[in-house]
C-alpha cells in the first residue's frame, strides 16, 4: 500500500519535498498529540504509504527527475537537512541541458532519450512497495521538462502499468504568464494526459497566490509559499483517513478509493481541491472553529466556485430541485453556481464524528444522471491535520476548472492562429496536426464540462 | 504424459480390467483388428432412452463381435453430451483428442497408431506403479474426507456395490446423501432430517430426489417398473449415480474450490448495482418499447452516462481488487520464505511472528488447502483407473440380466417423492420443450407462408398486368438486371476453386512420424504447391481490389448519405476522430445553431471587430470551395493541415454564417443549450475581428 511520487521538472520537484515534508512532520505530529493507538496506526499508515524505513531512517518513495540539475540538488540537500527523512541515494535523474521551456524538447527529445533510465527508477521504487497503490505525477503544465517530459513519463507509467492508478497533479501557471508559450505548454500536456492519466489534479498559481496574500498574509510571496500551500492542500488528501466508516482503520488502497469516487467517467477527469481553514500559524492559535460553520463555507465556496472563504459570494444559490428550465439554469450559471459531477470530503480533527456533511448531498448540486448519493462521499480522520484542530478538505470534480481552462485554449489558439512561435515545436516533431488534435481533445473537454 | 492422462478414462476401459474379467484384458490392437466404438452404454442397454441420460457418456466395448472384421481403421467416436452438464472427463477427452499427434480425418477420431501409442504408455505405467484399485477408490475417499464430505465409507463397501451386495446399500446412501448436500447451493433453508430413528431411510429419499433434480434419470429413480422404493434400489445403481455425479459437471473442482477459498470476499458490489438504474429497464419486452418512445434522447443520453461511470467504477474496483491479490501473494511469499530459513535472526523474528494466534490460524488453513490439494493432485493421477473400473460396474451391471420394463415410464406420484417440486419442475421443463417445439414448427410455417406471400403477390401482380407490352419488357429487364447481379454476387462471394481445394492440401499428408508440431512447418507442401500459391495470390489479389473498389463505392454511398443527414440535422457538427479513437461527434437540440452563432456573437461583440474582416473571411470561404466533405468536417487530416489554422473555419458548413477566423471553436463542437441567439444573429454578420488567421487567409489567395 504505497504511492511512488515522481517529480518532475523544476515545479514538481520543489512541490515534491514541499509534500514529504509536510507528510512526515504531520505524521510525526500525530503521534504526539493522539497518544495510544489512533495516532500510531495513522503515522504508520502514513509512513508506509509515502517512505520506506531502512536503517531506522525515512526514504520517500519519491524519483526526481529533471533536466538541471539545480532543483534536484537543493530538494536532496534540503531533505537531507530535515533529519526526519531524506531522499534515496540514486533516486534522481537530472542532466545538464534543460528543455527550454519548449514542450516538443521534452516530449519528443529528452522523454524517449531517458525513458529507460527513468522506467528503470520507478521500476525500482514500485518493486520496493508491497503493493503499489498508485502512482503520484507531480509536474506542471507550463514549462519544459516538467510538462513534456512528465506528459512522455506519464504514457510510458501507462504502458507498464497498465492497472495501476496514476494520478497526476498539476500546476497551472500565472494567468499573466511566466513563459510566453505556456498555454500551448499547457494545451499539449492536458490533451495527452487525458488520455493516459486516471485523473489531473490541478492547482492554479494564482488561487493560490490569493490564498498565501489575503489569507496567509504573506507581504513578499515566493514559490516556496505558494508550493507550501499546494502541499498542505495535497498533504490533507493524501494522509490516511478512513473511507468507509470505521475510524481508525485506513484504507490500503487511497488512491484507487479517491479515482473510484470522482472520475470514474473518462471525460471528466479534472479534479480541484479546496481546504479550510488556512492561515498563517501565528493567528491559527487564537482561533477556534466549528464543524457546522467550516461546513457551511465550504459547501459555499463549492457552490460559488471560490478557493477560498475570504470573499465568497454568498448570493449564489443551488437551483431549485425539479425546475430544470433552461432559462433558470442559464440564469444560475451567470450567477456562477458551480455544478459538481462528484465531490470526496474529507475531514480531520476533533469531534470528527459529529461533523455532518447533509448539505453536500443537496441533489441540485450534482448532475442529473448520478444521484448525489453516489456522487458524494466523506472521509473522516480522528486525527488533526498539519497543526490544525479541525480541517475540511474537498476534492471536487466540478465545472470550477471550466473558466481557467478556457481561458488557456483560448488563449492559445489565438497564438496559434497566427502562428506564433509554432515553428520552435514543428522543430522537434509537433506538427500543427497535433496541435489541432489537443485543440479538439480539449474542446471536447470543455464542452463535457459546461453540459454537466 | 498429460495425454495419457487425460485419455485415460477410455482407454484404460480396454487396457485393464482389474477384476474379474479375466476375458477382455487388453491386446494390442494389431492383434485383435476389430473396431473399438465408444457408444452411449445406456443406449445399448435399451433400458432407457437416451434424453434421459444425456448427462452420460459411457464406454462400451463393442467388440463382442459388433464390429466388422477386416476393418482398417479403427474409429472411436465418443458420445459427448450437449448438455450444460458437460463431463469433464469429456472434455479432457475432446482436448486429448485435439492433441493427439496423429489427427487425421476428424476431430472425434483416433487412428490406430495413437491409440498404440496410448496403450503402450498405459502398460509402462501400470507396470512402474502397479496400482491396485483399491489404492485408487480410497485416494477418492480421502480426497472427499478433505474435502469435507461427512460419512466416506471404506474403499471395501465400494467393491461390494459393484457386486450389487445388499450390506452396502445404506453406506452408499449415505455417502450419495452427504455428497449431495455438500455440492448442491440450497437456496432456501432445507432443515437436514432431524435424528429419527428413520433418519437414513428420510435421508435416503432426500439424496433421491436431489439426484433427480440434478438430472439423473436412472430407471429406478425415474420410478420405472413399479420400483418406486427406495429400499429396493441395489447399492449398485447407487455406485453408479456416484458416478454419474463424480463425472458430471465439475463437482470435485467445484468443492476444492469452496475448500480452498480464502476468508476474504470479493468487495461488495451490491451497492454499484443498487445504485446504478437504467432507464426503461427491466420489464417485459413491449414494456420496454414503450418505454423507448417516452423517453427522450437526453434520458438516454444520461441513462448512458451513467453507465459510463459504473463502468469505470468497475474498472477501478477490479484493478483494486488484482492490486490487493498481488499484495497478498507476496506478504505469503515473504512469510513463507522467512519461515523456511530459520537460522538467521530474521527467520528467528518470523518464527515469533507465526506463533502469535492469527498467524497460527491463517497456517493451519494453509495447510489443510495444501492438504486438501495434495489429496486432489493424487486423485487425479489415479482418476483414470477409476473410470475404468467404473467402466467394469456398467459392464456388471449391463452383464446382468435385464428386466421387463413397462412399455410407458410412468413418473412417480409426487406423494412417494418427498420434494415434489423437482418432479412438477422436471415434467413442466418437458412439457415447456414440447411447447417450444410446436411453437418452433408454427413459426416455420408461418415463414413458410409469409415467403410465399410476396411471391404470390408479386405473380397474382404479374398475371394482372401482363396486358401492358411495354411493362411485360420491363418485368424482363428487371429480371435480367436482378439476375445478372445475383451472378456476380455469386461470383464475388463464393470461394474459387483454387481456394477450397487450397486447405485440404495441407491435410493430404500429414506425417504420422512428427510429433514435434514445429516439424509441421509446411515446407514441402509450399513448394509441391508453389505454383498454385502464386496462382492463388494473383487471384486474391485481384479479388481485393474489385472488394476494394466496392467497399470505396459503399462507403462514397454512406458518406453521401450521411452527409445529406447531417445537412438535415440542425447544428451538428463531425469533427475529426481524436488520436485516441474517442469519436467526437454530438448532435445539438434545436436551436443549437442559433447557440453556436451566440457564443461567435458574443465573441466578436466583446472584442469588437470590424466588418472587413467578415467580408473577406465570406470571399475566402467561396474562394476555398469547401467541397462535401470538408463541409462535413470530415476533412482528411492532410488538408486540414495545410489550412490549418487561417483556413481552418472554412470547413464548417456554411450555414454556420461565417464564424470568426481566430475562433478555435469553428472547428470544435458547442452546443450552448440556452437559445436566447437571434438577437446577436445580425450582429455576428457586421461584426467580426480582423483577426491575424483572416488576413493570411485573405492574402494566400
Amino acid at each position: 500500500m504505497s504511492i511512488v511520487t515522481v517529480q518532475l521538472g523544476q515545479c514538481g520537484n520543489q512541490v515534491g519535498q514541499e509534500l514529504f515534508s509536510v507528510l512526515i512532520s504531520d505524521s510525526l505530529e500525530a503521534q504526539r498529540q493522539c497518544r495510544g493507538e489512533p495516532g500510531r496506526a495513522y503515522r504508520d499508515c502514513s509512513l508506509e504509504r509515502f517512505f520506506r524505513e531502512h536503517n531506522e531512517a525515512s526514504y520517500a518513495r519519491a524519483v526526481l527527475v529533471d533536466m538541471e540539475p539545480k532543483v534536484i540538488t537543493h530538494a536532496v540537500a534540503t531533505a537531507a537537512k530535515s533529519s526526519t527523512w531524506k531522499y534515496e541515494d540514486g533516486s534522481y535523474f537530472c542532466q545538464k541541458q534543460g528543455s527550454g521551456n519548449n514542450w516538443a524538447n521534452g516530449f519528443c527529445v529528452h522523454g524517449p532519450r531517458h525513458e529507460e533510465a527513468v522506467s528503470d527508477l520507478i521500476r525500482r521504487q514500485v518493486e520496493r512497495c508491497d503493493r503499489l497503490a498508485g502512482i503520484l505525477t507531480m509536474m506542471s503544465v507550463a514549462g519544459g521538462t516538467g510538462s513534456g517530459m512528465g506528459t512522455y513519463i506519464t504514457q510510458c507509467l501507462r504502458d507498464s502499468y497498465p492497472h495501476s492508478f496514476i494520478l497526476n497533479q498539476l500546476t497551472w501557471p500565472y494567468g499573466t504568464g511566466e513563459v510566453i508559450v505556456q498555454n500551448y505548454n499547457s494545451v499539449l500536456t492536458l490533451s495527452h494526459l487525458y488520455q493516459w492519466s486516471d485523473a489531473i489534479l490541478v492547482h492554479e498559481n494564482d488561487t493560490v497566490h490569493k490564498i498565501c496574500a489575503k489569507l496567509m498574509n504573506i507581504k513578499h510571496i515566493s514559490f516556496c509559499d505558494v508550493n507550501k500551500i499546494i502541499a498542505h492542500q495535497l498533504g490533507s488528501m493524501l494522509q490516511p483517513a478512513d473511507t468507509v466508516g470505521t475510524l481508525g482503520h485506513y484504507t490500503r488502497n487511497p488512491v484507487g478509493e479517491l479515482l473510484k469516487n470522482l472520475v470514474c467517467h473518462s471525460e471528466y477527469k479534472l479534479l480541484s481541491l479546496s481546504t479550510i481553514p488556512q492561515m498563517s500559524s501565528s493567528s491559527l492559535a487564537y482561533s477556534s472553529f466549528t464543524w457546522p460553520g467550516l461546513l457551511k463555507h465550504l459547501r459555499q465556496m463549492l457552490v460559488a466556485n471560490a478557493r477560498m472563504e475570504e470573499g465568497i459570494d454568498w448570493q449564489v444559490r443551488v437551483p431549485l430541485n425539479g425546475q430544470p428550465a433552461l432559462e433558470r439554469m442559464a440564469e444560475k450559471t451567470k450567477q456562477g453556481f458551480n455544478k459538481s459531477l462528484a465531490n470526496v470530503l474529507i475531514l480531520r480533527g476533533k469531534d470528527v464524528s459529529g461533523a455532518d456533511p447533509e448539505a453536500f448531498l443537496h441533489p441540485g448540486l450534482y448532475s442529473s444522471w448520478l444521484p448525489a448519493g453516489t456522487a458524494f462521499s466523506t472521509w473522516r480522520s480522528p486525527v488533526p491535520f498539519n497543526g490544525y484542530e479541525k480541517s475540511a478538505t474537498l476534492v471536487s470534480n466540478s465545472q470550477s476548472l471550466l473558466k481557467p481552462l478556457d481561458n488557456i485554449v483560448g488563449k492559445a489558439w489565438n497564438m496559434f492562429a497566427s502562428k506564433a512561435y509554432v515553428h520552435q515545436y514543428t522543430k522537434f516533431g509537433i506538427s500543427e496536426e497535433d496541435f489541432l488534435d489537443s485543440f479538439t481533445a480539449l474542446e471536447q473537454v470543455i464542452s463535457s464540462y459546461r453540459h454537466l | 504424459m498429460s495425454l495419457v492422462k487425460t485419455a485415460l478414462p477410455i482407454f484404460l476401459q480396454y487396457a485393464i480390467y482389474p477384476e474379474g474379467h479375466p476375458q477382455t484384458t487388453h491386446r494390442p490392437p494389431r492383434d485383435h483388428p476389430r473396431g473399438w466404438r465408444i457408444v452411449n452404454g445406456w443406449e445399448c442397454s435399451g433400458s432407457c432412452s437416451a434424453r434421459t441420460f444425456r448427462g452420460m457418456s459411457h464406454v462400451t466395448s463393442t467388440s463382442r463381435g459388433r464390429a466388422k472384421k477386416g476393418q482398417t481403421r479403427h474409429v472411436m467416436r465418443p458420445f459427448f453430451p450437449a448438455s450444460q452438464g458437460n463431463l469433464a472427463c469429456g472434455n479432457a477427452i475432446a482436448s486429448s483428442w485435439q492433441r493427439l499427434p496423429s489427427l487425421s480425418a476428424g476431430k472425434n477420431e483416433i487412428s490406430l497408431g495413437a491409440w498404440r501409442v496410448a496403450c503402450e504408455k498405459t502398460q509402462s505405467m501400470q507396470r512402474e506403479r502397479s496400482v491396485k484399485v483399491k489404492e485408487v477408490i480410497e485416494s477418492l475417499c480421502k480426497l472427499l474426507c478433505a474435502l469435507g464430505v461427512d460419512s466416506v465409507p471404506g474403499a471395501e463397501t465400494f467393491r461390494r456395490a459393484k457386486f450389487n451386495k445388499a450390506d452396502a446399500v445404506a453406506d452408499m446412501w449415505r455417502l450419495l446423501y452427504s455428497v449431495l448436500v455438500k455440492a448442491l447451493r440450497w437456496e432456501c433453508s432445507c432443515p437436514p432430517p432431524a435424528r429419527k430413528p428413520d433418519q437414513d431411510a428420510a435421508r435416503a429419499r432426500m439424496a433421491r430426489t436431489m439426484l433427480f433434480q440434478c438430472g439423473y434419470g436412472a430407471p429406478w429413480l425415474l420410478g420405472v417398473g413399479g420400483r418406486h422404493d427406495v429400499d429396493a434400489v441395489g447399492s449398485r445403481d447407487l455406485l453408479l449415480a456416484l458416478g454419474w455425479l463424480l463425472s458430471s459437471g465439475s463437482l470435485l473442482e467445484n468443492l476444492l474450490r469452496e475448500a480452498a477459498r480464502g476468508p476474504e470476499a470479493l468487495p461488495d458490489t451490491t451497492a454499484v448495482t443498487a445504485s446504478f438504474r437504467v432507464p426503461g429497464a427491466g420489464g417485459s419486452l413491449v414494456d420496454r418499447q414503450r418505454a423507448e418512445e417516452e423517453l427522450g434522447e437526453a434520458d438516454w443520453e444520461e441513462g448512458l452516462k451513467a453507465l459510463l461511470w459504473q463502468h469505470g467504477k468497475l474498472t477501478f474496483l477490479r484493478r483494486s481488487l488484482q492490486a490487493a491479490q498481488e499484495e497478498k501473494a507476496r506478504l505469503l511469499h515473504q512469510v513463507l520464505f522467512l519461515a523456511r530459513c530459520p537460522t538467521n535472526s530474521q527467520g528467528c523474528s518470523a518464527k515469533s511472528l507465526i506463533t502469535s494466534a492469527s498467524e497460527n490460524k491463517e497456517l493451519e488453513r494453509l495447510k489443510a488447502e495444501a492438504h486438501v490439494l495434495e489429496k486432489f493432485l493424487e486423485w487425479k493421477d489415479l482418476e483414470g483407473l477409476f473410470w475404468c473400473w467404473m467402466g467394469s460396474v456398467i459392464d456388471a451391471k449391463l452383464a446382468d440380466p435385464l428386466r421387463p420394463l413397462p412399455e410407458k415410464a410412468v413418473a412417480p406420484e409426487s406423494g412417494d417423492i418427498p420434494f415434489a417440486g423437482g418432479c412438477r419442475q422436471a415434467q413442466v421443463g418437458w412439457r415447456a420443450v414440447y411447447q417450444l417445439g410446436e411453437s418452433l414448427q408454427a413459426l416455420q410455417a408461418g415463414l413458410r407462408t409469409v415467403r410465399a406471400g410476396p411471391v404470390g403477390n408479386a405473380l397474382s401482380w404479374m398475371k394482372r398486368s401482363c396486358d401492358g407490352k411495354d411493362q411485360l419488357v420491363e418485368q424482363a429487364d428487371i429480371q435480367k438486371r436482378v439476375q445478372a447481379r445475383l451472378c456476380s454476387l455469386k461470383e464475388t462471394y463464393t470461394l474459387s476453386a483454387s481456394v477450397t481445394r487450397y486447405r485440404p492440401c495441407l491435410l493430404e499428408c500429414p506425417n504420422p512420424q512428427r510429433h514435434n508440431p514445429a516439424s509441421h512447418v509446411p515446407c514441402e507442401v509450399g513448394q509441391r504447391h508453389g505454383v498454385r500459391a502464386a496462382q492463388l495470390i494473383r487471384e486474391l489479389r485481384e479479388k481485393e481490389a474489385v472488394l476494394r473498389s466496392e467497399l470505396g463505392r459503399l462507403r462514397q454511398g454512406a458518406r453521401e448519405e450521411l452527409l445529406e443527414r447531417a445537412g438535415r440535422l440542425k447544428g451538428t457538427v463531425l469533427i475529426p476522430p481524436v488520436k485516441s479513437g474517442a469519436v467526437v461527434a454530438r448532435s445539438h437540440a434545436a436551436g443549437a445553431e442559433r447557440g453556436v452563432q451566440n457564443i461567435f456573437g458574443q465573441r466578436r461583440k466583446r472584442t469588437g471587430r470590424n466588418v472587413s474582416g467578415t467580408r473577406r473571411r465570406r470571399q475566402s470561404d467561396r474562394n476555398a470551395q469547401p467541397g462535401s466533405r470538408e463541409a462535413a468536417g470530415l476533412a482528411p487530416r492532410a488538408s486540414c493541415q495545410k489550412r490549418a489554422g487561417c483556413e481552418r473555419s472554412a470547413d464548417i458548413p456554411n450555414k454556420r454564417k461565417g464564424p470568426s477566423k481566430g475562433d478555435r471553436r469553428s472547428f470544435a463542437v458547442i452546443a450552448p443549450r440556452n437559445g436566447d441567439g437571434d438577437k446577436h444573429k445580425e450582429s455576428q454578420f457586421v461584426s467580426a475581428e480582423p483577426c491575424p488567421a483572416s488576413r493570411r487567409c485573405h492574402c494566400d489567395f
